[in-house]
């Protein structure tokens, strides 16, 4: 019972939702100016402290029907993997450091930089063996989206100022609207 | 009245002005296909050249083509990569991206176009003749009864959702309390936001849906050893067939009823459409449990309710100058800009214009037909990229278009973390749908709720009694309406167990 | 005909401030001018919003006089804070602005809790681009024929009449909270999602007063759907309705500056230009145009009167906050 993963998965909800419930106080903050019911209808603990016990109960229900032997649990909604050579799991925890890094460094490195590197170790783990081609796409293709999104969506996308002081007077002579 | 109508048919009657909306819809739609580029953005960097441009059958169709193109563009990368570019096509994501695994991409494609036209043509021309009695109707619709239905449909939600009625509820729950974190509606408290400037709006939804519907593909794609070969689909696959257009045609119908009905009440919106017309496919349907894998049905019913949504949120922008939401503030600037003046007004003043605009309107989407019909093929061609290319362009895609929703870099965090939710999810069996529908109405339902208690004074049940009776019949009838369906879901459930599944 | 002669005068100005610069630069290191490359006006408000619109009519025209793009760059969320907070991280060199109104400006550090700026000490004031002035208004079937009907009755029955506003501590709660203060009545606020909305219920009737900047409400004046009761500001801007100072509220109730401001650390003589260059927009024909195509004014003061407002603005606010949390 306690290997199946949707009984983990409940149980670790629970947990949050018990944690939640119980460091309430300190987790909502409370109006520095008290306000009456007149100007503010809500208080702002009411709702996320009943939807809280909500969910202690139902997964109490859930727990409480596996305790007692209903088995409904149909199993992974998807077929097996193929060709799942077990060094799977390996490659995925590496995926997610890779991701998890580069999300945390996009802001320093900026936007071309760190999608070449997120690119470069995604094809690698997702088995690309031609070199040139992982390095041509991703070079290359950030840097149309780059240009893309600043000058045609213009919305801003974060980049280096060394980067953006080449590319700006590139940019310009570009048509945009 | 008629020769309004009639003078704004001659009105419309012009070529530069279709160019413009051709121009438009195709703009709207590489817009929508960009995941993360919210309509309303790229309507606003546009909106200078339909200012600018100085005619008002010129400037507001153009902008209109770039929200209904956006609509349909949203359900591209939602089919062919697994990852809703706007949020309205989430409900496409599950079938859609189903049928391009089974090697069917251009036939989800088309019928996710057909069911938008067809659908977006119906309740436009609804909109068109029913636009004063709609009026009317719109304004009845006041917070209690918007929060009675939303409640109708958390529940609906979640009694409909793949797997027993707990984890529906479950999800459901946690769903809503995520809605929770950031400032409250009411006095902007922070909540579970452990001070931080960044959790101060919550959660975004769109990193949220890119995480739990296309990060877990690329963990699979990962994972799997299936490395030097594995496309996502060898081939795009035949194009949709008359016959099956036609066996969808009732849930097409039913989910512009719908569609059209979600689009009167304020502050629902495409993606609650969406999920009711994909729901009531599923309980009409005969075969409920192919919904889910690989139903064409389910495609057609969620893109034929998110398109009919549009017709009717132009009604009260139209007659009484309120914008409903985001889109409709922006085509009020722009028609104000343009001299018009959306109110009760406007009819008299400016009938034959707006008529005509409504009218190009209606036509955009027969042009929106053709471009369609023509691009796909160029779309699809994309699933014929082999997987070890096109799993980094996803992801570089995923980040990219998180970051562009809100240039928030903590929106990156939720992506990777709404990412190993949505594995964890799949690997215990849940739907994730209640989650998201908790989510997105949660905080809503929480400040209609809190304006009805506002409005209602010192008794509520006096209130409801006397002065809501629309609102306390939904929520009466709710837990009725709810324990039937889901009875006959458990049914339906049992006996596909049964059979094998 | 007033074109030309600005036509003129910015050819002379421009060919002495050619001759001094050649002087310059014949004399010491190039000193290139201000604006160089363009410049970045932070907007933290909903895309499609007013402050949206009023910002894309100014900054396509006032490009003409600077020379160089103002590119708006949207930051929606959070109360403006996340906007706001960038602004004034940014670095000084008058090539980051910033766009917002006076709630956000003098009224918040009241009303909201962790700040991480003082946004009278961190900004200074470029421009107040206009204003909006909001109108208190009624259903057009409504009981109350003049302000005094409303004001009687809500001194019959407090805390039972409604107002729909459009947000705690926006534009129409903010005068809502004077008028109770002022006049000593107590209303039910009811919060909704926006103008649009606030103006909705009233129409529906789930509310029995709001208010609304009347160009959102011309159309429905007209057609005898709402009838105001009385306007922000000490004189009469429509004949026949008092002014909310004539019926004893403050004066500055109802007003909502739109302003743009910069660190206050950026450097004065590109304040002095940009403030120049602002005060030369008003006299553009085209920029007038469209600016009342949007049904917004174009009152104008510049940077330094309103950093006077801006405090007197600041003192009141807190004296309000204070007034409303004894309700």
């Amino acid at each position: 019972m306690f290997r199946k993963a949707d009984f983990r998965l409940v149980a670790g909800i629970l947990l949050l939702a018990v944690v939640a419930l119980a460091l309430g106080q300190w987790l909502i903050a409370e109006p520095p100016i008290n306000l009456s019911d007149d100007i503010s209808p809500l208080n702002p603990r009411l709702f996320p402290s009943l939807v809280l016990v909500g969910i202690v109960v139902v997964a109490g229900f859930f727990i409480a029907n596996r305790i007692r032997g209903v088995e409904d649990f149909e199993g992974e909604l998807e077929p097996a993997l193929a060709g799942d050579d077990g060094g799977g799991t390996k490659r995925l925890l590496g995926f997610l450091v890779l991701v998890v890094m580069c999300a945390l460094v996009i802001n320093t490195l900026g936007f071309l930089t760190t999608m070449f590197v997120l690119m470069l170790g995604t094809s690698l783990l997702v088995g690309n063996d031609s070199i040139a081609q992982i390095v041509a796409f991703s070079a290359g293709l950030p840097f149309v989206i780059y240009v893309l999104v600043t000058h045609v969506l213009r919305t801003s996308l974060p980049e280096l100022d060394a980067i953006e002081a080449v590319l700006v007077p590139f940019l310009g002579t570009l048509p945009s609207f | 009245m008629l020769e309004a109508l009639l003078a704004g048919f001659e009105a419309a009657l012009r070529v530069d002005t279709f160019i413009w909306v051709s121009a438009g819809l195709l703009l709207g739609m590489l817009m929508g296909a960009m995941p993360g580029f919210t309509t309303t953005m790229g309507m606003s960097v546009l909106m200078p050249i339909a200012f600018l441009v100085g005619d008002p059958l010129i400037g507001i169709p153009f902008l209109i083509g770039v929200y209904k193109g956006g609509i349909y563009g949203g359900s591209v990368p939602a089919i062919l990569i697994s990852m809703p570019g706007t949020a309205a096509s989430v409900v496409t994501v599950m079938d859609g991206h189903e049928l391009t695994k089974k090697g069917q991409p251009r036939k989800a494609l088309d019928m996710g176009l057909a069911a938008s036209v067809i659908s977006d043509f119906i309740s436009d021309f609804l909109t068109l003749i029913l636009i004063i009695p709609v009026a009317a109707i719109v304004l009845g619709f006041g917070p209690p009864e918007i929060a009675a239905i939303m409640f109708m449909s958390l529940v609906i939600v979640s009694v409909t959702a793949t797997g027993p009625v707990l984890k529906g509820l479950l999800m459901l729950g946690f769903g809503f309390w995520l809605s929770f974190v950031g400032a409250d509606p009411f006095s902007a408290m922070e909540r579970y936001t452990f001070g931080t400037t960044e959790l101060y709006d919550g959660f975004h939804l769109i990193p949220m849906l890119i995480g739990l519907f296309a990060l877990p593909e690329i963990f699979n794609a990962v994972r799997s050893g299936d490395r030097k070969r594995g496309r996502v689909a060898s081939l795009v696959g035949d194009r949709l067939s008359w016959k099956e257009l036609k066996a969808s045609m009732r849930t097409i119908l039913r989910s512009t009823g719908i569609g059209t009905a979600i689009g009167l009440v304020p502050g629902l919106g495409q993606t609650v459409a969406a999920m009711m017309g994909y729901i009531a496919a599923k309980n009409a349907s005969k075969h409920p449990e192919t919904f889910g894998k690989g139903e064409i049905d389910g495609v057609a019913a969620a893109e034929a309710a998110n398109n009919a949504v549009n017709g009717p949120t132009m009604v009260p922008l139209l007659t009484l100058g309120i914008p409903g939401d985001n889109v409709t503030a922006l085509l009020l600037g722009a028609f104000m800009m343009q001299g018009l003046r959306p109110g009760p007004t406007l009819f008299e003043t400016s009938g034959a214009t707006v008529f005509a605009i409504l009218i190009v309107m209606l036509f955009a989407n027969v042009i929106f037909w053709f471009i369609g019909y023509y691009t796909i093929p160029l779309f699809s061609r994309v699933v014929t990229i082999k997987k070890s290319l096109l799993i980094p362009i996803t992801i570089m895609l995923a980040f990219t278009g998180t970051y562009l929703a809100r240039s928030n870099p903590f929106d990156l965090v939720t992506l990777v973390g709404f990412g190993i939710i949505g594995l964890a999810a799949r690997k215990a069996a849940f739907d994730v749908m209640p989650m998201v529908m908790g989510f997105i109405l949660g905080r809503e339902l929480e400040y209609s709720f809190g304006q009805t208690l506002s409005l209602a004074g010192d008794s509520l049940l006096r209130f409801a009694f006397t002065e809501r009776l629309g609102m306390t019949a939904i929520v009466i009838a709710t837990p009725i309406l709810g324990t039937l369906i889901g009875l006959r879901m458990n049914r339906l459930r049992k006996q596909d167990l049964v059979r094998g599944g | 005909m007033a074109h030309t002669s600005v036509l003129l005068f910015r050819t002379a100005r421009g060919a002495i401030v050619g001759i001094m610069l050649a002087l310059l630069l014949a004399n010491g290191p190039a000193l290139a001018q201000f604006p160089e490359r363009p410049i970045t006006l932070i907007t933290p408000y909903a895309a499609g919003g007013s402050h949206d619109l009023n910002a894309r009519v100014f900054t396509t025209y006032i490009q003409r006089y600077l020379g160089q793009p103002v590119v708006i760059k949207l930051v929606p969320g959070q109360a403006g804070q996340k906007g706001t907070l960038e602004a004034v991280q940014s670095s000084p060199d008058g090539y980051t602005l910033i766009f917002t109104d006076n709630y956000r400006d003098q009224l918040y550090q009241h009303t909201f809790g962790t700040r991480h700026y003082d946004t009278t000490e961190d900004l200074i004031a470029v421009a107040r681009v206009n204003y909006g002035q909001v109108g208190i208004i009624v259903r057009g079937d409504s009981p109350y024929q003049t302000w005094q009907d409303f004001e009687a009755d809500a001194k019959a029955r407090p805390g039972e009449l409604k107002m729909s506003h459009s947000g705690l501590w926006a534009a129409f709660f903010v005068a809502g909270a004077h008028i109770m203060k002022d006049r000593d009545l107590r209303l039910r606020m009811v919060p909704y999602r926006g103008g649009g909305p606030a103006k909705a219920a009233l129409l529906a009737g789930d509310v029995d007063i709001s208010a609304a900047f009347p160009a959102t409400i011309l159309a429905d004046v007209e057609a005898g759907l709402i009838r105001i009761l009385a306007t922000a500001g000490a004189d009469r801007t429509i004949p026949d309705v008092p002014s909310l100072a004539e019926l004893g509220v403050s004066p500055t109730t109802g007003y909502m500056h739109r302003a743009v401001m910069a660190p206050r650390a950026t450097p004065a003589d590109r304040i002095a230009r940009l403030r120049a260059e602002f005060a030369e927009l008003q006299s553009d024909p085209d920029y007038r145009a469209a600016m009342m195509q949007l049904g917004e004014n174009t009152e104008y003061l510049d940077g330094e009167p309103y950093e006077d407002e801006r405090r007197a603005l600041g003192r009141e606010y807190a004296e309000l906050a204070a007034a409303i949390a004894e309700l």
